[in-house]
């Protein structure tokens, strides 16, 4: 696979910021997010963590501080929804401890966060895309993240299940970096928005300043309506038809 | 669907326990059957005759020379493979993500064999009984650096190359034994195709030490990395950034799992089905995580594999079948059952 080429990338995230990364598919969001999880490692700059290098740290010293849920998903061999939970806490466990009452209040505390205690016993490689999500999202949340960053998220769910994660997301209030196909729950759940295409920033800035009409044009080559969501008075953005 | 019926950690100490147990008197009873049957009690008698001191009371001299040179390393060499080929089975899956992995899939075994057929066919056996297992087990080493050397590529290995590197590897040495016994001396031929078979047969109290001390030393250092094998079976990114160093532990899995797979195979020959199957098993009962599931593995294989044993002696004694006859005709008939059942 060659490398993706990423070029003056220069990104700032706040803590508690909810940020969405969006553009063409191909743009090179999913390569930035591996930069930011610490599974890419840049050939020039620097990714760095509340004032450290993370290439300078080892992978779990920012597994303890990022947590991902990617598009992999664990289904062939049987794991259950607790079992995959659990794996969260492996960035605070030594070689032979076994589970610690820690560990296991803290799987406690993301299965109920997510709302997914009653599946607890279940197979993953069973559950609805939705449930699937909350269950990596779970994970995520048992690894006491400060930065959770968030690949294509809303993939292959439904609009119910769309929103009630990434408001799941948002409750968490630790800093997010999520790349988002849907330009209106982008809108609606960022705080900062960032186009990423061909490798670049095109564009960044709070929702309103991004999607605009024109920037949204030279992103994706349609042109669009803007107008004010009815009830959050966010963007809400609507394609021309041909 | 509900996972894995043991989940309480008391549940799955007693299955423990419980399976302990069932070994232990299988390799009694596998002890006392044979060619020449002898009692249970007699069997025991003779075994705490030699562990413990105590006097054999109703055993023959015949008796005991049977029961402890001949059927008892038998019995032990039965343990330690089966538990080998099952907790390396349950590794590689994890390694590979590939739930149809199993021991012999990278390369050790045909390089056991090609190392087995040199030495056999076209050296002679100028080291006695121990011969065939040490060039078999030379055959396995070289496969193994063979293999890392051809997956290598940046200086890191990848799942997939590695399982390719094996397989690829795997019938190319394949091919060079295959090709050395078709032109080979027919009796040498013929006693290297019976060991390929697989057999307990070779088992001397002599040659158990390492055996025990590679799959015990292995199988722990298996069962330490459980944690990360959990989280190599889900995905590589996902183990990148749970703080897993996957370099390490691929590479840390491949060399233990083929350096147990080469003493295995060395003295036991190629058994199949038992590393492909008993991992499965295992899964039912207590789910896939790999903490639980290779001690579970170790024991369930060695059950396994002391029964298979039982059964290639005795079908047409004073014959052995080979076992690998046995565990694959055994193991795929219980995979046909179990897939028309789910």
């Amino acid at each position: 696979m060659e490398p993706f080429t990423l070029n003056n990338i220069y990104m700032r995230i706040e803590s508690g910021e909810f940020v969405g990364l969006i553009g063409p598919n191909g743009g090179g969001k999913t390569s930035l997010l591996r930069c930011a999880m610490r599974y890419s490692k840049p050939e020039s700059g620097l990714v760095g963590l509340a004032g450290n290098d993370l290439w300078a740290q080892p992978a779990r010293w920012s597994a303890q501080r990022i947590a991902v849920v990617g598009q992999e998903f664990p289904s062939a061999f049987g794991l259950s929804v607790r079992e995959v939970v659990t794996m969260g806490r492996i960035p605070y466990q030594r070689g032979f401890q076994s589970e610690s009452v820690k560990d296991r209040l803290r799987v406690d505390d993301a299965l109920a966060t997510m709302d997914i205690v009653h599946l607890q016993h279940h197979e993953f490689g069973l559950l609805s895309g939705g449930e699937k999500q909350r269950t990596l999202l779970a994970r995520a949340v048992a690894q006491d993240p400060q930065v959770l960053i968030l690949d294509e998220p809303t993939n292959h769910l439904d609009p119910k299940h769309q929103v009630e994660l990434l408001a799941h997301v948002k409750k968490l209030g630790v800093a997010v970096i999520a790349s988002l196909h849907d330009l209106n729950l982008a809108a609606a759940f960022c705080d900062r928005l960032y186009v990423i295409k061909d490798g670049r920033v095109a564009a960044q800035g709070r929702p309103w300043d991004v999607l605009t009409p024109d920037t949204l044009f030279e992103t994706y080559g349609v042109e669009a309506f803007v107008d004010a969501h009815p009830q959050t008075g966010t963007p809400r953005i609507t394609w021309k038809i041909a | 669907m509900i996972v894995a019926p043991i989940k309480t950690s008391s549940a799955y100490a007693w299955l423990l326990v419980l399976l302990v147990c069932l070994i232990v008197f299988a390799c009694l009873s596998a002890l006392a059957i044979g060619a020449a049957p002898v009692p249970l009690n007699v069997a025991w008698q003779v075994v705490q005759s030699h562990l413990f001191g105590a006097e054999p009371l109703d055993a023959t001299y015949g008796q005991d020379h049977i029961i402890w040179l001949i059927r008892a390393p038998r019995v032990v060499l039965a343990v330690l493979v089966g538990a080998g080929l099952a907790m390396v089975g349950a590794a590689l899956q994890a390694v590979t993500r590939n739930p149809l992995a199993d021991p012999h899939l990278l390369g050790a075994t045909s390089g056991a064999t090609l190392g087995a057929v040199v030495v056999v066919i076209y050296v002679g056996e100028m080291l006695g009984q121990l011969t065939l297992p040490l060039a078999a087990f030379f055959g396995a080493s070289a496969s193994l650096l063979l293999v890392m050397a051809i997956a290598r590529k940046h200086g890191t290995f990848t799942s997939d190359r590695l399982l390719l590197s094996g397989v690829a590897v795997s019938f190319v040495l394949m091919a060079a034994a295959n090709l050395l016994l078709f032109l080979g001396d027919h009796r040498a031929s013929s006693s290297v195709l019976f060991w390929m078979m697989g057999g307990l047969g070779a088992a001397r109290w002599e040659l158990l030490w390492l055996p025990f001390s590679v799959i015990l030393l292995g199988g722990f250092a298996l069962w330490a990395c459980g944690r990360s094998l959990n989280a190599l079976m889900t995905g590589e990114q996902t183990a990148v950034t749970l703080g897993v160093d996957v370099h390490r532990v691929r590479i840390a899995a491949f060399v233990v799992t083929s350096c147990m797979t080469g003493v295995m195979v060395a003295l036991s020959g190629s058994i199949g089905f038992v590393g492909l199957m008993v991992p499965h098993m295992a899964r039912r009962l207590v789910g896939a995580e790999h903490r639980r599931l290779i001690p579970l593995c170790g024991l369930l294989g060695a059950l396994l594999v002391v029964c298979l044993d039982v059964v290639a002696r005795t079908v047409i004694a004073p014959q052995d079948l080979p076992i690998g006859v046995v565990s694959a005709a055994i193991g795929g008939v219980f995979f046909i059952v179990l897939i028309y059942r789910s």
